[in-house]
């Protein structure tokens, strides 16, 4: 019947179509039209997402055999046409009693309030964000390569992930060639209470830069090169306490087969002056990985991680990993983790699952 | 007087010389169709390699360097490009915000086939606004090129008559093309296909085709030797007698099925340039057609 109507009313505009039949292409569209719904109905409402992580854990030193880890709820959306807002609220589980935290809280302006053009393409962050010290430590949970965070960060940034209140600049440096890309990102915010200190309340300004330069070595190879810088005034201390890093992360992908292969190497290396009982040594610390893309479906990964100087103890740990994806909403993950400090082993199961607008993104190999 | 004539032609010089306007596509099929409307007054960069999986493309920063300096972005839209956001969110690049004259989708207006009733995860994880493949279908293309145009007519009005006659042009190419076209495809016996990713539904729709099934099990969603085997007694009921498939796609099922079938494998490119056979538009189709046909 609709059909019927729709060519007795289009009879009359066939002349003027180009196609070869451009009724029927008429009619075809008018279809597809009606039986369509409404394109992007939640136009105005930001995109919603939850993630749920749990753990099971067997052997030294595990806490509760099944733990929900962390249910995170990551609310984005555009602000008016110059800003972006993110809120991420994270309930985190410690053997069956739970805590929200506040993950991240920002908006990014895309453009300067007066400047017609940001200059360098600059953006501003204002809030609460993971800062970009390194690349581990801006990588959520469910986001992670591994099981869990390498320790060095746990034992430099925070326990968690080191997310601060402040004002943050990111903008490209030119640099000849299309073929590499150089970025600083300038940050001032609430210091203190980073792990390796003793100092437990933020409450010092502190200034951190991030200068990352990618380079696309070939057509499938990538590599980036970060150098990280930490600066807080401390009146505690005699000089101002510095922790300084440097990250290197390689990529292989191949084109042709699309989303089904991959290989990543990748380090991060820490290291921290200036502070009281230093007694002349710098703690330092690294961690160097590696992942490889079986098929769609399974990356097997390997972790070290060394620590040596932060409160006295050197800490030494090495993991084996092997993740499966049904696609990128529900992964599961194994892995075995040695202790070498401590001497301990666990078994560890991971299921992680992500509900909502998160939009389809190949794995993490992509971030 | 020496002095006035020189002037002018400085002018003149000036004005020939005018730099082309800075454009950045996220695939080479757009480059390809831009190059044709825009002439020698666009320089065009495509983001992604002609043989990747669009929907799958790795958002670098180097991709974030070349939008800085655009004056216009387009991409297909429909969210085929997954990644394009997130490089127009890293660019600080005022022109190619959403909502601003150099941001072009060249789906607008174009009604999607696929699209679902209700969006869920459960079909399949990359169609969510209807299949996004609109370029394989030429009529499709024009639209495509036209909403092109008027972005380039946006950004660059006093060129106005320059696109619009060009538009005129491959529109008008197109329509030739179409009748070879549809004469090739007309003599391909072989109507029935299985394709791998449900990319081929209007070129399908256009040259009289029909794609039984998807080796995918939805799209984005690889197979399971359960569907592959579905797959099988469907190419045996139904006497299909091709698989169509892009080149990036992993070749184990569709293999599996030829070889306890017998079906024939069509592997092609889908975009341009992927091939030395197919580095426009006109020989990418024309090269898909004959490839069916042979
Ligand atoms: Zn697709």
């Amino acid at each position: 019947m609709v059909k019927a109507i729709l060519l007795l009313g289009l009879v009359s505009l066939s002349a003027f179509g180009q196609s070869t039949d451009p009724l029927i292409d008429r009619v075809e569209q008018l279809e597809d039209k009606i039986n369509s719904p409404q394109q992007r109905p939640n136009l105005f409402n930001p995109g919603i997402t939850a993630f749920g992580n749990m753990l099971t854990c067997a052997g030294q030193n595990c806490g509760s055999i099944f733990q929900l880890r962390e249910v995170e709820l990551d609310v984005r959306g555009s602000i008016d046409p110059w800003a972006d807002g993110v809120i991420i609220i994270a309930v985190e589980g410690h053997d069956g009693h739970f805590h929200v935290d506040v993950e991240e809280g920002y908006a990014v302006l895309k453009k300067l309030p007066i400047l017609d053009d940001a200059p360098w393409g600059l953006t501003l962050k204002a809030g609460r964000y993971l800062q970009p010290f390194g690349r581990f430590n801006q990588i959520h949970l469910h986001d992670l390569p591994q099981i869990n965070q390498p320790l060095v960060i746990k034992a430099f940034l925070d326990d968690h992930a080191f997310s601060r209140v402040g004002f943050s600049g990111e903008f490209f440096i030119p640099t000849p060639g299309e073929n590499n890309s150089l970025r600083l990102n300038l940050n001032l915010i609430n210091g203190g209470g980073l792990a390796f200190i003793n100092v437990p309340n933020p409450k010092y300004p502190a200034g951190l830069g991030h200068l990352s330069w990618f380079w696309d070595l070939a057509a499938e190879h990538d590599l980036e090169v970060g150098l990280s810088a930490y600066v807080e005034h401390n009146p505690a201390n005699p000089n101002p306490i510095q922790l300084y890093g440097t990250d290197i992360n390689y990529k292989w992908r191949p084109y042709h087969l699309g989303d089904k292969k991959s290989f990543l190497l990748g380090g991060e290396l820490f290291v921290a002056n200036g502070f009281k009982g230093l007694n002349n040594r710098w703690p330092l610390g690294f961690f160097v990985w590696s992942q490889y893309q079986l098929n769609q479906w399974f990356y097997p990964s390997v972790r070290y991680s060394y620590a040596q100087g932060v409160k006295n103890e050197l800490l030494q740990a090495a993991g084996v990993y092997l993740t499966y994806y049904t696609t990128e909403f529900l992964r599961l993950r194994a892995g075995y983790e040695y202790d070498i400090g401590k001497n301990q082993n666990q078994f560890l199961f991971e299921l992680n699952f992500v509900l909502g607008s998160h939009p389809v993104e190949p794995y993490w190999v992509n971030r | 007087m020496i002095y006035l004539k020189s002037f002018i032609l400085l002018g003149l010089s000036l004005n020939l010389w005018a730099a082309p306007i800075k454009i950045v596509t996220t695939l080479p099929v757009l480059k390809n169709i831009t190059e044709e409307i825009g002439g020698d007054k666009v320089s065009v960069q495509s983001l992604a390699d002609p043989g990747q999986d669009a929907h799958f493309v790795q958002p670098k920063p180097t991709f974030m360097k070349k939008l800085r300096e655009a004056k216009m972005f387009i991409e297909v839209g429909l969210d085929l490009e997954l990644w394009g956001q997130k490089i127009v969110d890293s660019a600080g690049n005022p022109n190619v915000q959403r909502g601003k004259p150099g941001r072009v989708f060249a789906s607008a207006g174009v009604s999607t086939l696929e699209t679902p009733a209700i969006l869920s995860r459960e079909y399949g994880d990359v169609h969510p606004y209807g299949n996004p493949h609109i370029w394989l279908d030429p009529v499709l293309v024009k639209k495509m090129a036209k909403n092109i145009c008027n972005g380039l007519v946006a950004v660059d009005l006093p060129n106005k008559a320059f696109y619009e006659a060009n538009l005129k042009i491959f529109e008008s190419k197109i329509d030739k093309a179409l009748v070879i076209w549809e004469k090739k495809a007309k003599s391909i016996a072989q109507k029935k296909l299985v394709t791998y990713h449900r990319s081929w539904s209007y070129f399908a729709r256009r040259f009289g085709f029909d794609v039984l099934e998807q080796i995918e099990v939805k799209p984005g969603i690889p197979p399971t030797p359960k569907h592959r085997d579905e797959i099988m007694a469907l190419i045996k009921d139904a006497g299909v007698k091709t698989i169509l498939m892009e080149l990036y796609y992993d070749k184990t099922a569709p293999e599996y099925i030829a070889k306890r079938t017998g079906v024939k494998i069509v592997q092609v490119p889908i975009d341009v340039g992927a091939i030395p056979e197919a580095m426009d538009y006109f020989s990418l189709i024309t090269y898909i057609l004959d490839k069916l046909a042979a």
